[in-house]
């Protein structure tokens, strides 16, 4: 029986969701899909998918884009000259911890969206180490609990053994295992 | 695909070839150990065409770009499959014990970023000696993506536009850890004309 995502989250504001290798991009897709029909306003958080891409992505999947808003930080590693569009924060690059936190904390206070989607942690351990991202997403998480706001981090299956994985997992109200 | 003539055929096969001599040298040389390069498409063909033909890895990929302009203008793409592979590769360009990186810092890209040079340089230099073409590769971008995603990074200069391209594809393979990856230069169709009024002016003078 297919999981019932939307279900999974009710009650709770800090989710960790681990995605399989092999099927992520379809289910970073569905996932995207049920928050959309499920919340008004979301803010997506991308690190591994080129804005473009991810946009034609979403529409593909019959996603309705004009829910969402995105922190990108992962299009100006390939194209510095990247400008954005009117929804989109540009960031350097999935390491400048500062300016994703900025962005997010902008994000909270102007959109106030109603849920983030944090795609991923496992990108995040290419570029820093274990437990430097450890404590900005402790930190974050922090920031999150204040707000009304259910927020899902995303990290491929084949990180779990991560250091850094296994201690959010104890700071997370609950770890989804999406198949 | 737009059909070649045997001689541009020729012509192209002979530029990849001394590309392909100078990658394995200086990737060699780098490592220290032999790298080996292996041609596995060489065509123009459509944009269309061009993105199947660019493995689409599940999971997430590094990837080393660099914009090509002048005379010609594309792309060149290095590709890791796996994060392991690219901190290995890092290891063995810093002289390290095998294990020791364990996240893709700023002197790791660095180095990540020359071999990225070195195998770009190998292509377009022997596409600048033997066509007399001139070439300017802007700065190595390092990028971590998921892997179906490579469409978007490769193609994105193109745009939407029905057009076609030179897709030059070789894997290489470094000999003493086994690591295997991809390298691919894309030229935009207006270069794709300039390389064969090149390849043609070749010809005449021979």
């Amino acid at each position: 029986m297919p999981l019932d995502l939307i279900k999974e989250v009710e009650g709770v504001q800090i989710v960790l969701v681990i995605l399989p290798n092999e099927t992520y991009s379809n289910s970073i897709m569905e996932i995207a899909k049920l928050l959309s029909n499920k919340f008004d306003s979301i803010c997506y958080v991308t690190m591994n998918k080129l804005y473009d891409g991810l946009i034609k992505n979403l529409e593909n999947n019959k996603v309705n884009i004009n829910k969402f808003c995105f922190i990108d930080t992962i299009t100006k590693t390939a194209d510095p000259n990247f400008k954005g569009a009117k929804n989109c924060r540009r960031i350097s690059s999935p390491s400048n911890l500062t300016e994703i936190s900025l962005s997010i904390g902008q994000e909270l206070k102007t959109r106030k969206p109603k849920c983030i989607l944090y795609d991923s942690l496992s990108t995040m351990l290419f570029y820093k180490e274990d437990q430097i991202v450890t404590q900005f997403v402790h930190s974050l998480i922090s920031k999150l609990r204040l707000t009304d706001c259910i927020t899902l981090f995303t990290a491929l299956e084949g990180d779990t053994e991560k250091q850094m994985i296994q201690n959010l997992g104890m700071l997370v109200d609950k770890i989804i295992h999406y198949k | 695909m737009v059909k070649l003539t045997n001689l541009q055929k020729d012509a192209l096969r002979e530029v990849e070839n001394i590309g392909s001599g100078n990658a394995a040298t200086a990737l060699s040389e780098m490592f220290g150990t032999e790298t080996k390069i292996s041609l596995s498409h060489l065509s123009v063909i459509h944009i269309k065409h061009a993105s199947k033909k660019i493995k689409k890895h599940k999971g997430i990929i590094v990837a080393l770009y660099a914009p090509l302009r002048g005379d010609f203008s594309g792309n060149t793409i290095s590709v890791f499959f796996s994060k392991k592979d690219a901190f290995t590769v890092a290891d063995l360009l810093l002289n390290r014990k095998i294990g020791t990186t364990r996240f893709m810092g700023m002197e790791e890209q660095r180095a990540l970023k020359k071999m990225g040079d070195a195998l770009s340089n190998a292509y377009t230099s022997s596409l600048s000696k033997f066509l007399k073409l001139k070439i300017k590769q802007l700065p190595q971008r390092i990028t971590t993506i998921f892997g179906e995603s490579i469409e978007d990074l490769v193609f994105k200069d193109f745009g939407d536009k029905k057009i076609h391209s030179l897709l030059l594809k070789t894997h290489f393979t470094i000999g003493s850890v086994n690591i295997k990856g991809e390298f691919a230069l894309i030229a935009f169709l207006k270069s794709v004309n300039v390389l064969l009024k090149a390849i043609e002016k070749k010809l005449k003078k021979k």
